[in-house]
């Protein structure tokens, strides 16, 4: 089985000039992905947002590092920021978005991409092309739903 | 604290000689060529020009924050420049630009670059702050309006 029988191709995509007030609004419309796909203007992948990216702008006291180990989350203070003035403009998605990501290829073996899920602690994963090209999104329940379908259950 | 920290009073300039964005961004890339951590000096002012294309960081009250996250630093760098004249930036409030701050942070450095920009955000909201910069005569004494106002 390969991500090209599992994957959704309806993807929301930005540009990396969108500005932090615009994204925002596309999250809040769009909240069931907590990933948004930056590309340039040839389709390309060249980033991705996570929402835990937009987290770190309301607690950017918090060093990363300490962040993936449980329970040294000693000051939760997202919800004591002050906001900063023009931060909405200021900051753009080139800004904050990750350029390390993890992406799936639409030939890969649904199996890896179950296991880079696993791996990277992610449940979604954008989906390009060979050359490149984000073609759509994966998530761990397309790739559930695909199994019990080749089960023989949906 | 942070940005005492990071700014030196060899990367100030007092009064920049140009009046281009690009002209200004160059002038204080100049200076922290000296601190080794800039690779690759001319993908670094490109890489500030192409992120201000993609928005303006002149985010009004005089005040530009032009910055990279770009492979050609290492780390983070710093630096500040400022025209009596005013350059024009293309601002969110159209005034032309006379604060600087230019800011390089290699990619991984997202954290610093977001509370640096975070701290600088909220001093510059203090128009004493602000004023005092403007009306400094050396480039020791920017650092020492920026210690004391920076706690």
């Amino acid at each position: 089985m390969k991500v090209a029988e599992a994957f959704k191709k309806d993807v929301i995509k930005v540009n990396r000039s969108l500005s932090l007030r615009k994204l925002l609004d596309l999250f809040r419309d769009f909240h069931t992905h907590p990933v948004i796909p930056v590309v340039d203007d040839n389709s390309n992948l060249i980033g991705v947002v996570y929402s835990e990216d937009l987290l770190d702008l309301l607690r950017p006291q918090q060093a990363k590092l300490f962040r993936n180990i449980p329970f040294t989350e000693v000051n939760e203070d997202v919800f004591d920021l002050e906001p900063i003035p023009y931060m909405g403009e200021l900051i753009i998605v080139d800004d904050i978005m990750t350029t390390n990501y993890v992406a799936v290829k639409v030939d890969d073996q649904l199996e890896e991409a179950y296991k880079s899920m696993r791996l990277h602690k992610k449940e979604r994963l954008p989906v390009v092309d060979s050359e490149g090209k984000l073609v759509g999104i994966i998530g761990l329940f397309d790739i559930i739903w695909q199994m019990f379908k080749e089960k023989g259950f949906v | 604290m942070l940005v005492s920290q990071y700014l030196k009073e060899k990367f100030c300039i007092l009064e920049l000689g140009s009046d281009t964005k690009e002209g200004a961004v160059r002038e204080i890339a100049d200076k922290l060529e000296s601190t080794n951590k800039i690779t690759n000096k001319e993908k670094f002012i490109d890489d500030v020009l192409e992120r201000e294309h993609l928005g303006s960081t002149g985010i009004g009250n005089s005040i530009g924050i032009p910055h990279a996250r770009t492979d050609s630093v290492k780390g983070f760098v710093m630096g500040f420049g400022r025209s009596s004249k005013g350059i024009e930036f293309k601002a969110l409030d159209g005034v032309r630009v006379k604060l600087i701050f230019l800011m390089g942070a290699d990619p991984g450095e997202l954290n610093l670059y977001l509370r640096i920009l975070a701290e600088l955000s909220k001093l510059l909201m203090d128009q004493s702050f602000r004023d005092a910069l403007l009306s400094a005569s050396s480039e020791a004494e920017i650092i020492k309006i920026l210690k004391k106002f920076d706690k």
